[in-house]
């Protein structure tokens, strides 16, 4: 075959004016078979993409060196991106996700009105309580006590419901004897997973027949109990102000009463976190059950007890109640809120918490993005040079039949690529980072004594968004370049060398 | 079949193309009402001063640029409705463009510049690596396939640049100077290759050259331009 075999021209564009005669579809042309697209109305054949990349990847290989760099510039900014983001969410899993994942959010804690007018003394009553009317003052509050108790563990979704009640007594062994804070919890209660978790040795007391105790092991120490085990078994003396049967309106009276305990196990408020608070074993060293306590006479010097006694009604003030599901917390809510008393949920203040979560992730974000926006002008000035430099080039190519579209393609694809290379290589040191981070953090937290803990935390959909992100913004990077090179005049570009 | 296509009337013509250019208050007349006709098979000479307006005449037929007037047609259909795609289709199948300097890409190695064509045309790679090799042996550089531009003498790029232009088998050559930067046995070479193209292949010429002499040697025809306009 002769290679200089002439072919006839033809111009396809649409609205062509007159059928272009057959002979041209009839002149075999050597290299392909007489296809459709000799043939009129032919289809524009367009660059195919393996091509594309050929000339993308041939063109990042000329200029190595500063596609590395660009590349590279990528790579930290996403890198930097995804260590923020783990940051951000570690303290998010630290916080509110580790108190999201213990009993927190099943808990509520009921207050009676009797206390203030306002609500709840501790941590403030909840928004949606009901505010009662005012010049209310006289009405009857409802009090806390073993009816509306029963009440409400009969309500669909709740788990359990106990009163919060405690006590001061002294604890006495051997010469050491200090007053303290002894808290009451039911012994049905106690067989909940969250104690038998907070336990260090021994166990709860299983009944309320039991005249045992648990101490905390700080409490244990104190007292001068040998440590772990050893000290389940030994026993205590438990001095109390218990007042006298018979009590009348016209005097109270009191005598002192010294009962031998027996220490039926020891826990730790640390190993069961934050739902130790909730559960009642954050804020004391001692625990005895609701049987042992009427036994001992446990009393406590609060006005609500004082008034309880006075007016010959019960009211515990305080009690937690607890449901099965997060879900279900809101029916069950509204429900003891009817019944006319104030409710606070830790997700009453944990609200705020993740606002403060939100905006902190924001920062971190923000810091992140802009290191990447850094690289990314980063591209967009790597693909404005490498347009500059090759303007002959581009006009070269359009010169001998490049559409537009064609040098369009190759230059997005440019910045495409180093968007695709810099965002796997930026992932891969952003996990990297935040691993090594972890390491180093736990090494110093084992060294102190702590527990490890994540504390940058990379889910894979952070992993995936990084790298999406990155492809998609560099290609964004990529657009204006890319029609730049594509409007370069061809006649302008080889007029002069 | 030549006859069929002889039939169908010129292969370009020119009908009254001006090319206008606006240097601050000034307005030059790069072409003025230019009018001609380019047969199937010609091998015509464009000759003139510097400035008087050959390359500009060259990029309108190449289809490289659009004249401020007038209407260039190909095979009879004007190429002024053409939408920039529709126009590089024309550059890069009826059209093979020779450059004075060359304008070979200098990171490519001859195989790759003379395939680049057929790139865009979308021809396979195996395809287009054969038909650049027939090329480039056909015009003596079969030992030169991978050697890069900066590698090669001067014309042995001009040849190169030949064979790139002819990739997609164009209707018509365009060369502007492909002689310029060449010393004179070279350029010989050249224009002899031009010339047995012309007369064995019947392939259509426009050679834009200053030299009076190489044009009576080899072309046929010839156009002369003075300040943008045909002189008889
Ligand atoms: N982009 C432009 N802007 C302004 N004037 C231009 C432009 N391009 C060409 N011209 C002018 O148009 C006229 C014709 O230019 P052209 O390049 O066609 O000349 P030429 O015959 O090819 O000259 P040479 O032999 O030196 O290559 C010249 O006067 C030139 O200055
Ligand atoms: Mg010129």
């Amino acid at each position: 075959m002769d290679p200089f075999r002439v072919r006839p021209g033809v111009l396809a564009f649409r609205g062509w004016r007159r059928a272009p005669p057959t002979a041209i579809n009839k002149v075999p042309f050597e290299d392909r078979p007489a296809t459709a697209l000799d043939s009129y109305p032919y289809p524009f054949k367009a660059m195919n993409f393996r091509d594309i990349l050929r000339l993308g990847l041939q063109n990042m290989q000329r200029r190595a060196l500063r596609f590395f760099l660009t590349t590279f510039g990528v790579t930290i900014g996403v890198g930097m991106l995804v260590i923020m983001m783990s940051v951000g969410v570690g303290i998010q899993r630290n916080t509110v996700g580790r108190l999201e994942s213990t009993d927190l959010f099943t808990s509520l804690t009921v207050f009676s009105d009797v206390f203030s007018r306002r609500g709840g003394p501790i941590f403030g009553p909840s928004r949606r309580s009901p505010m009662p009317p005012a010049g209310d003052a006289q009405k009857e509050r409802p009090a806390l006590d073993d009816a509306v108790l029963a009440q409400m563990s009969a309500l669909a979704g709740v788990r359990y419901v106990y009163p919060q009640r405690n006590f001061t007594a002294q604890l006495k062994r051997d010469k050491t004897s200090f007053e303290t804070m002894i808290t009451i919890l039911p012994a049905p209660i106690v067989r909940e997973p969250v104690y038998a978790q907070s336990l260090e040795a021994g166990a709860f007391f299983a009944s309320d027949a039991e005249d045992s105790i648990v101490l905390s092991e700080f409490v244990a120490q104190r007292l001068g109990l040998p440590a772990g085990a050893a000290a389940v078994g030994q026993t205590v003396s438990l001095l109390t102000l218990a007042s006298m049967p018979g009590l009348s309106p016209e005097g109270l009276s009191f005598q002192q009463k010294e009962t031998i305990v027996r220490v039926a196990g020891l826990f730790s408020p640390r190993r069961s976190g934050v739902s130790a608070g909730l559960s009642g074993l954050g804020f004391s060293g001692v625990i005895v059950s609701s049987g042992l306590a009427d036994r001992v006479g446990g009393f406590q010097l609060s006005l609500n007890s004082l008034f309880g006694m006075l007016s010959g009604k019960k009211n515990y003030g305080l009690a937690t109640v607890r449901v099965h599901t997060p879900r279900d917390l809101s029916a069950v809510r509204k429900e003891i809120e009817k019944l006319g008393f104030t409710t606070f949920a830790i997700s009453d203040a944990l609200g705020r918490l993740k606002i403060v979560l939100v905006i902190l992730d924001s920062i971190l974000g923000i810091i992140g993005s802009i290191a990447l926006v850094v690289s990314l002008l980063g591209i967009v000035n790597t693909m404005l040079m490498s347009i500059l430099e090759r303007t002959r080039e581009i006009g070269i190519m359009k010169a001998i039949g490049a559409e537009d579209w064609d040098i369009q393609k190759i230059f997005f694809l440019e910045a495409g690529l180093i968007g695709f290379i810099g965002g796997w290589a930026g992932v891969g040191l952003g996990w990297t980072g935040s691993r090594l981070v972890n390491w180093i953090v736990n090494r110093l937290i084992v060294q102190q004594g702590g527990d490890p803990t994540q504390v940058l935390a990379t889910p894979w959909w952070l992993v995936l968004g990084a790298m999406v992100f990155s492809i998609v913004v560099s290609l964004l990077a990529g657009i204006y370049p890319a029609r730049r090179a594509a409007r370069i005049d061809p006649v302008i570009a080889l007029r002069h060398d | 079949m030549q006859d069929e296509l002889e039939s169908q009337g010129p292969l370009i013509e020119c009908l009254e193309v001006t090319k206008l250019y606006r240097m601050g208050n000034e307005t030059i007349h790069a072409l003025d009402r230019v009018s001609f006709a380019v047969n199937q098979g010609e091998f015509i000479a464009i000759l003139g001063t510097s400035g008087s307006g050959k390359s500009t005449l060259l990029n309108l037929l190449g289809g490289l640029d659009r004249p401020t007037g007038g209407e260039v047609r190909f095979r009879q259909a004007s190429l002024a409705p053409l939408r920039s795609k529709a126009l590089a289709h024309h550059r890069r199948k009826n059209v093979g463009m020779i450059f004075q300097s060359f304008h070979l890409i200098p990171t490519m190695t001859a195989l790759d510049n003379v395939a680049l064509p057929m790139a865009f045309d979308g021809l396979p790679l195996d395809a287009r690596r054969a038909r650049a090799e027939a090329l480039l042996a056909r015009l003596g550089l079969g030992g030169r396939l991978h050697h890069r531009p900066p590698e090669l003498s001067g014309g042995e790029q001009q040849r190169v640049a030949m064979a790139r232009a002819l990739a997609n088998n164009p209707a018509v050559l365009l060369a502007d100077e492909p002689t310029g930067n060449l010393d004179s046995a070279r350029s010989h070479e050249i224009l002899q290759i031009f010339k047995e193209m012309n007369e064995q292949s019947g392939q259509t010429l426009l050679l834009v050259t200053h030299d009076l002499e190489y044009a009576r040697r080899y072309a046929r025809r010839f156009i002369h331009l003075v300040d943008g306009k045909i002189a008889v």
